[in-house]
């Protein structure tokens, strides 16, 4: 066998042999773009039906040899449209002139394990985003990057704190408690997303009901990983939004796909890039705080003899806010790259270094990376590539989000009298200015009675520290089999491996003040996760060119995945000493999570590209088994069917496209969700066991969704428009819930594969080049979409599926069949809490004192859009991004408390069109009444940049390729209802999907508006 | 892939088949897929044929609480002490942290408020547990056959007790006499209070049969707690014990006799001698929930101080009231000498869990020689209730005996305090002795497992228990809790009566 494989090889190695002896010449050419005429500085030159290609060098001319006979040369260059020109035997200089691909019609979108197709012919909105549009501002973490950028996603920030932590919803509610964050796969590799508590549980005790020392919990304020990536290193990235694209993903792709291709090296001359970024935060919204006019309101609100201290401070108002984070956070980055190589070996580096202050003080994020990649070619056959990031991220996300003892900064706010100073005051007198340098000996004033912690020493003595370093290595193997002008056999394999370690510390020393309150003073929690995952896959694709230039691509491969994680924690509460060690606690406590998850899947798909490149058919499926799985050994099948056809048009139409899929993919049930625990614990150091309270239906098996989407895209205006309308249906069957049981089951929960819910929706993208001259440039671009998600069948009765806090004022989601997945209700008491009468929501008369379930709005927005213009003259250039959330609903208990204590800025003078705090207070029993409309306008970014003339910067530097200086801003301006009561729209306490949770704004972190000033050099 | 190549060296167009055909076999071929819990042992464990050391650790998991479950007897504690001694109006739960739980704690506002049974659901996750022991007992391996008994009947005493806990509190509403057999079938039948107690009954009886067989000694270890009833021998006394508590409960009083002789009762031995939960700050074992140091949310009735009996004319009260109560005062360092928190002036809290591990007792001698004396009283053997009620007051209370023939002995009542019902009905001959048991019973068994109660509704005085604020509500048992209700299509009666109560105030502190 293995001799008969020898021999094939050494076949294919003799032709190649045989065609280099052929007799040859060499065709030099310039490639120039068509409107300015400067040089087209990348690219890929190949002869028609030849395997031979080379790369267009940085100064738009390529050097091709080609046989002495006459050729066919293709040009391809990302941005431009292809060009295919004769050259006879006689001419061996050649020019090419490239039109504009404004809508980038001609890139190629991947498609299946190892293939691609040109947009054009794409049958599903796959979103691409570039590396411009991506890194143009930065952002802690590519989710950030891509808000605003496409349509069907719903992107938002847990929290204003530094280093990430966000959540994607793509195309409405996918899963309620499994998984609901899209699949991230980096070159061909999926890596991890996933999202490791901090511990600073332990400190405030926002999930308390089990056992004497709090566990990790997911109220942690926690970052998902994927923020770890270097965003400069992204070329582009594809978004796969459901089943009907991704089912080539199978079961972990119900949630959608997101590719990202690094950059790779090119060939040509070494060229460096070096860029130097300079950046301030400020605080973009406060609660601010109430001035109290005199000793009598002062008593009234804080009682004791908080009427006396008004006097002796002379009434003054303190603006809490302001004095801490008022300071303005700087943030800088420094990085840089490095490409080049031959036709055989290319490389790309790239180095990172980046430092973010929050504007809460002593929080900051740092990143650092260094990249490497290189693409080797061996043999004319076989092409093989590696990339390996080494990335090291470094926060301290201080305190902020739930609690049960105050502890966070904002929690204190509320209950701290305005008129009393509580910044830290040092031995000569003199108060501490700056909360992050306290004087030595700071002394820092108590906050009791009024409240538990002094926001100033929280943050002057507090640490969140965590550090991951995360090694990304992915291979890649290109081996071309057999290449004829008929049939092309190409073996295609990825592979490699993520491993992270996340090192977690919080340490709270004994004299903090919220310290004191449990008797047992000093809190320190160290973590420890490590998370290794690995995955491979081999594909074998034969393409087929028929007469007639119809082409039939299959394939088939297999791949492979493996995951191990492991969390140690050790806790340690009253610590000898103050010690930061943990090992100085006398209450101590380890914990320790593990998971391994094992997925196996083959893949099959056939494309079939006819009738002049018009007609796209695609039918493929893929086949899967995971170890999370209630049945492990049990395979599921997601198959996939696609169409596209772009209509013969003229005139005003340049290029019209109908397409229509379908597939299927699906949603693993979580690590450990099959298996009912039994818990270990001790009586007096006696070891027992106890059955745990959730119990698994004994076939736990994946979500199965079933997308249906169809959708014209449409080039018109001689190709300086383009129109993208799509319409989806997905259906998800066997959503995993977990209901209540009766208790005599002797379980509280099940998890099981129950109902059915369904999202319609409809998304729109439009882009124009209204102006498009040598000079000046214009493109606009307008995104819309909408979703709207109904629960089918399936649910017993109405159920939510998380009660965070089950008071009418605040309200839940609740599922109930055939209503809206992301519905809020609230309980309303008749008669008693809310309006007075006592008509029941169906109209029909109720009693007073009866309690039903009002609908008060819903948890997830009506629509979202976004306006984006690039403006460009000459060498200037001017983009803005303005994204607009209608609708959805957000809880404030951060306003509900202000207001119960009666600090609200707004208790007796009204804001416009709001309700006094005293009003509010009067009705906060109301169902509903903490609840708020969470529409906004966003000024999401903003960038002025100017490209100095090559002339100038050559006169100092002949080496130097360019000049750029940016100035740009993120999140700048806010226009909503909401920012009267709350800190942000965009606020969400956990990451949950919109089904499982109203979102909450409890204690969050200020939110901030960033400015920054670039320098951008290439040589 | 090699292999495939191979086949297909010479024609391309088979190669996607190939590669199919190999990734199917491959896909087959990974057997055993099966990736473990990885951080704890699952109920598989339990199942089908166990070690003798895992259904040991679930054995003993029947007497624990563990973070995250509701299985264990010692999760019940903290109900039966502060909620059916609210209901009793021995305690009061005032906490701070959680005024909304106020107003339906003591009034009728909306739907489920307290007239529902709360803590349903650890009973029944203990019985499932049982139940999966007593299973498990059979098929173990390394079990010698008198230890398969011994596990059985100790399984099934615990059942009993968890049961009796349930029916003490719902009483006429029933309850399941069992857990259901799979987490998915329809909701168990509620059955009747006699229905109930003949279940109790039968599952202690049972379990007597098995703990005869049981040899000398356990496969398993009981905690500290329960030291004198660790051997199948001696677990049947506090088996037997427990069938005298459930009979005297309805009232058959020559079983409870019967029940006494085979138990652990002796008047030989301390008044504490019993068994007992016990508790410790090791990381994963449980506190008492009952300590509650600073008086931050849990207080005892004032009615305890003005009822206490004087160790002699004038003299000092019940030693059971300065040992278990503590004056605010006293607490507070002499901060205070009273709270008033949402309509009640409370001058009391409890002493009786003086730290976070004081132990918690499931029963104990003292009890015992009560519930001998309660059953002699009820067969008319007042001579013999009085020995046993004399024994009690001289050994807990420090207080002379009383006299026999039964008179009451108005001088060691405190003055101007005699105007309740109970003290007027102690002028009775008829009922006077059973009083005077009662008081005992009162403060012999304060705030543990909320007696007083059920003592109150057995002898139908739940009238007469203390109302503090307008709109108080004296409960006379409970009803199931709504998530019992909820799923049933068609709804018992104990989902839908609501039970006797007393709701005009007697009397405003």
């Amino acid at each position: 066998m293995r001799t008969r494989f020898a021999v094939f090889t050494a076949a294919l190695l003799f032709l190649g042999t045989r065609f280099a002896s052929a007799q040859t010449r060499i065709i030099t050419g310039t490639v120039t773009d068509s409107v300015t005429n400067e040089g087209v500085t990348s690219g890929q030159v190949t002869v028609q039906g030849q395997v031979i290609a080379v790369g267009i060098k940085s100064d738009g001319t390529f050097s091709i040899t080609v046989p002495e006979r006459e050729v066919v040369l293709l040009v391809r260059s990302i941005g431009f449209k292809s060009k295919a020109l004769t050259v006879p035997t006689t001419q061996n200089a050649v020019q090419f002139r490239l039109a504009k691909d404004n809508f980038r019609l001609e890139a190629v979108v991947v498609t299946g394990q190892a293939t691609a197709v040109e947009r054009k012919n794409v049958a599903n909105a796959v979103a691409t985003v570039s590396a411009d549009q991506l890194v143009s501002t930065p952002t802690a973490s590519v989710e950030t990057a891509l808000q605003g950028k496409f349509a069907g996603a719903d992107i938002g920030q847990n929290n204003g704190a530094p280093g990430g932590g966000n959540i994607v919803r793509m195309r409405g509610v996918t899963s309620v408690i499994g998984t609901f964050q899209p699949l991230y796969v980096v070159d061909g590799v999926i890596v991890s997303n996933q999202e490791i508590g901090r511990g600073t549980n332990l400190l405030t005790r926002a999930y308390t009901s089990q056992g004497i020392i709090p566990t990790v919990d997911n109220q942690d304020n926690a970052i998902n990983r994927i923020a770890d990536i270097n965003p400069n290193d992204i070329e582009n990235v594809e978004v796969l939004k459901g089943a009907s694209a991704s089912a080539i993903y199978g079961s972990k792709a119900a949630n959608g796909v997101i590719l990202i291709s690094t950059k790779r090296g090119r060939s040509g001359a070494p060229q460096f890039t070096v860029m130097q970024r300079f950046g301030t935060s400020y605080l973009s919204n406060k609660y601010g705080t109430r001035c109290f006019k005199s000793a009598e309101e002062a008593q009234g609100v804080f009682g004791g003899n908080a009427g006396d201290l008004w006097t002796a401070n002379k009434g003054a108002c303190h603006d809490f806010e302001d004095e801490l984070y008022g300071g303005g956070a700087p943030a800088w980055e420094t990085s840089g790259s490095m490409s080049g190589g031959n036709d055989n070996s290319k490389y790309f580096g790239s180095l990172l270094l980046k430092h973010e202050n929050g504007i809460m003080p002593r929080t900051f994020a740092d990143k650092h990376g260094l990249r490497l990649g290189l693409d080797q070619n061996v043999g004319s056959k076989v092409i093989f590539s590696i990339g390996g990031d080494i990335l090291h991220n470094v926060n301290d996300r201080g305190l902020s989000n739930n609690e049960n003892n105050g502890s966070p900064p904002q929690a204190a706010y509320s209950s701290m009298p305005s008129f009393i100073d509580f910044r830290g005051q040092c031995p000569d007198g003199s108060r501490v200015t700056d909360p992050a340098n306290p004087c030595a000996n700071v002394v820092y004033p108590s906050t009791a009675p009024f409240a538990f912690s002094n926001p100033f020493q929280t943050v002057a003595l507090l640490l969140n520290k965590e550090v991951v370093w995360r090694e990304i290595m992915t291979g890649h193997l290109d081996y071309n089999m057999l290449s004829t002008p008929k049939n092309t056999l190409r073996f295609s394999a990825n592979g490699g491996g993520d491993i992270f370690t996340q090192k977690n510390a919080v340490y709270s020393p004994p004299e903090m003040q919220f310290e004191q309150t449990r008797g047992i003073p000093g809190t320190s929690a160290t973590g420890f996760g490590q998370s290794q995952s690995f995955n491979v896959n081999g594909n074998v694709v034969w393409t087929y060119n028929l007469s007639g230039g119809s082409r039939a691509t299959t394939q088939g491969g297999v791949q492979y995945e493996s995951s191990d994680f492991d969390r140690n924690n050790s806790l340690a509460n009253n610590l000898v000493g103050g010690q930061y060690n943990v090992q100085s606690g006398t209450v101590i406590a380890v914990q320790q999570y593990r998971e391994h998850t094992r997925g196996l899947g083959i893949f099959a798909q056939e494309e079939f590209l006819t009738l002049n490149e018009r007609l796209m058919l695609t039918l493929g499926g893929r086949a899967d088994k995971s170890s999370n799985n209630a049945h492990a050994e049990k395979i599921y099948y997601y198959p996939k069917a696609s169409v596209s056809y772009r209509v013969p048009v003229s005139g005003f139409f340049s290029d019209v496209k109908v397409r229509a899929a379908a597939g299927q993919s699906g949603n693993l049930p979580a690590y450990g969700q099959k298996f009912t625990e039994l818990r270990p614990a001790n009586i007096n150091g006696l070891p027992i066991s106890s059955i745990a309270t959730v119990v698994a239906d004994t076939g736990v098996r994946p979500e199965r969704q079933t997308e249906y989407e169809a959708g014209v895209d449409a080039t018109l205006w001689s190709g300086r428009a383009n129109l993208e309308l799509t319409g989806y249906q997905k259906q998800i069957k066997d959503l995993l819930l977990q209901k209540t049981l009766v208790p005599t089951a002797g379980f509280a929960q099940y998890v099981y594969n129950g109902p059915e819910i369904r999202n319609r929706g409809l998304e729109v993208a439009v882009s124009v080049f209204p102006v498009q001259t040598a000079r000046f440039n214009w493109n606009s671009r307008v995104m819309w979409f909408r979703n709207y998600c109904t629960v089918m069948s399936g649910l017993p009765d109405a159920f939510q599926p998380i009660a965070f806090f089950n008071f009418a004022q605040f309200g839940s989601t609740e599922l109930q069949n055939g209503k809206s997945c992301t519905q809020v209700t609230a309980n309303d008491t008749l008669g008693r809490l809310g309006p007075s009468d006592t008509i029941r929501p169906d109209g029909t008369p109720g009693e007073i004192g009866e309690v039903v379930s009002r609908k008060i709005g819903e948890n997830s927005p009506t629509w979202r859009g976004s306006l984006a213009n690039d403006l460009s003259y000459k060498r200037a250039k001017f983009s803005f991004l303005l994204e607009r959330q209608s609708g959805g609903l957000i809880t404030n208990f951060s306003r509900y408390t202000y207001d119960a204590v009666g600090t609200s800025d707004d208790e007796v003078v009204a804001q416009s069109g709001l309700p006094t705090g005293k009003q509010r207070v009067a009705s906060n029993s109301a169902y509903g009444s903490a609840t708020w409309d969470a529409s906004y306008w966003k000024l999401r970014e903003a960038t002025l940049s100017f490209e100095v003339p090559p002339s100038m910067v050559h006169k100092y530097w002949g080496g130097s390729r360019y000049l750029r200086l940016n100035v740009t801003g993120r999140n700048l301006y806010t226009w909503s209802k909401y920012l009267k009561v709350g800190y942000d729209p965009e606020v969400q306490q956990v990451a949950r999907s919109l089904a499982a949770e109203t979102t909450w704004e409890l204690w969050a972190y200020p939110p901030s508006r960033s400015f920054y000033f670039t320098i951008d050099l290439g040589f | 892939m090699t292999s495939l190549l191979k086949i297909c060296a010479a024609r391309t167009k088979c190669v996607t088949v190939a590669a199919l055909v190999a990734s199917s076999l491959t896909l087959g071929a990974c057997s055993n897929f099966e990736s473990p819990d990885l951080n704890a042992a699952t109920t598989q464990d339990l199942t089908g044929t166990p070690t003798r050391l895992g259904i040991a650790t679930a054995a003993q998991g029947l007497l624990g609480s563990v973070p995250g479950t509701n299985v264990g007897v010692r999760n019940i504690f903290g109900n039966n002490a502060i909620t059916m001694g609210i209901h009793g109006r021995e305690a009061y739960n005032l906490d701070v942290s959680n005024p909304q739980n106020i107003p339906i704690l003591y009034t009728s506002v909306g739907g489920s408020g307290f007239k529902n049974l709360t803590t349903w659901t650890s009973p029944y996750a203990t019985m499932n547990q049982a139940n999966i022991v007593f299973k498990g007992a059979g098929t173990a391996t390394g079990l010698e056959d008198a230890e398969r008994e011994g596990l059985k009947g100790f399984a099934e005493t615990i059942k009993a007790l968890e049961l009796f806990y349930v029916i003490r509190q719902t009483d006429e509403s029933g309850a399941a006499v069992d857990a259901l057999e799979s987490p998915t079938m329809d909701p168990p039948p509620i059955a009747s209070k006699a229905e109930v107690y003949t279940a109790i009954l039968s599952y202690l009886d049972d379990a007597k049969t098995h703990l005869d067989a049981g040899g000398a000694s356990f496969s398993f270890t009981m905690p500290t707690g329960w030291a004198a009833f660790n051997t199948p021998p001696t677990f049947l006394q506090f088996n037997r014990a427990l069938r005298a508590w459930v009979n005297i409960t309805l009232l058959n009083y020559a079983d409870a006799l019967a029940d006494l002789n085979a138990s652990f009762l002796d008047p030989a031995k301390p008044m504490s001698f019993g068994a007992y939960h016990t508790y410790s700050t090791t990381p994963g074992d449980a506190l008492n929930p009952a300590f509650d140091p600073t008086g931050r949310q849990l207080y005892a009735s004032r009615e305890f101080a003005d009822s206490a009996q004087l160790k002699s004319p004038g003299g000092a009260p019940d030693d059971r009231f300065t040992t278990k109560l503590i004056t605010l005062n006293a607490l507070t360092g002499g901060a205070t000498d009273s709270v008033s928190r949402y309509g009640f002036n409370i001058r009391y809290a409890f002493k009786i869990y003086p730290t976070n591990t004081t132990p918690a007792v499931i029963m104990k001698n003292e009890q015992l020689l009560l519930i001998r004396a309660e059953a002699n009283i009820g067969l008319g053997n007042n001579s013999l209730a009085i020995a046993d009620i004399n024994l009690v007051r001289a050994a807990s209370g420090g207080l002379p005996p009383i006299s026999d023939p039964y008179v009451p002995n108005v001088a060691l009542k405190q003055p101007g305090v005699c105007s309740t019902a109970a003290c007027a009905a102690a002028a009775t001959p008829s009922t006077a002795l059973l009083e005077e048991l009662l008081y005992e019973k009162r403060y012999s068994l304060m705030y543990e497992n909320g007696d007083r109660w059920i003592d109150a509704r057995k002898y139908g005085r739940i009238q007469d228990l203390e109302r503090d604020r307008t709109g108080d509500i004296n409960w006379t048992y409970l009803m199931i809790p709504v998530n019992e209700c909820i799923s049933r299509a068609s709804q018992p009666a104990g989902c839908t009566v609501t039970p006797p109560f007393f709701a005009n105030p007697i009397a405003a502190y």
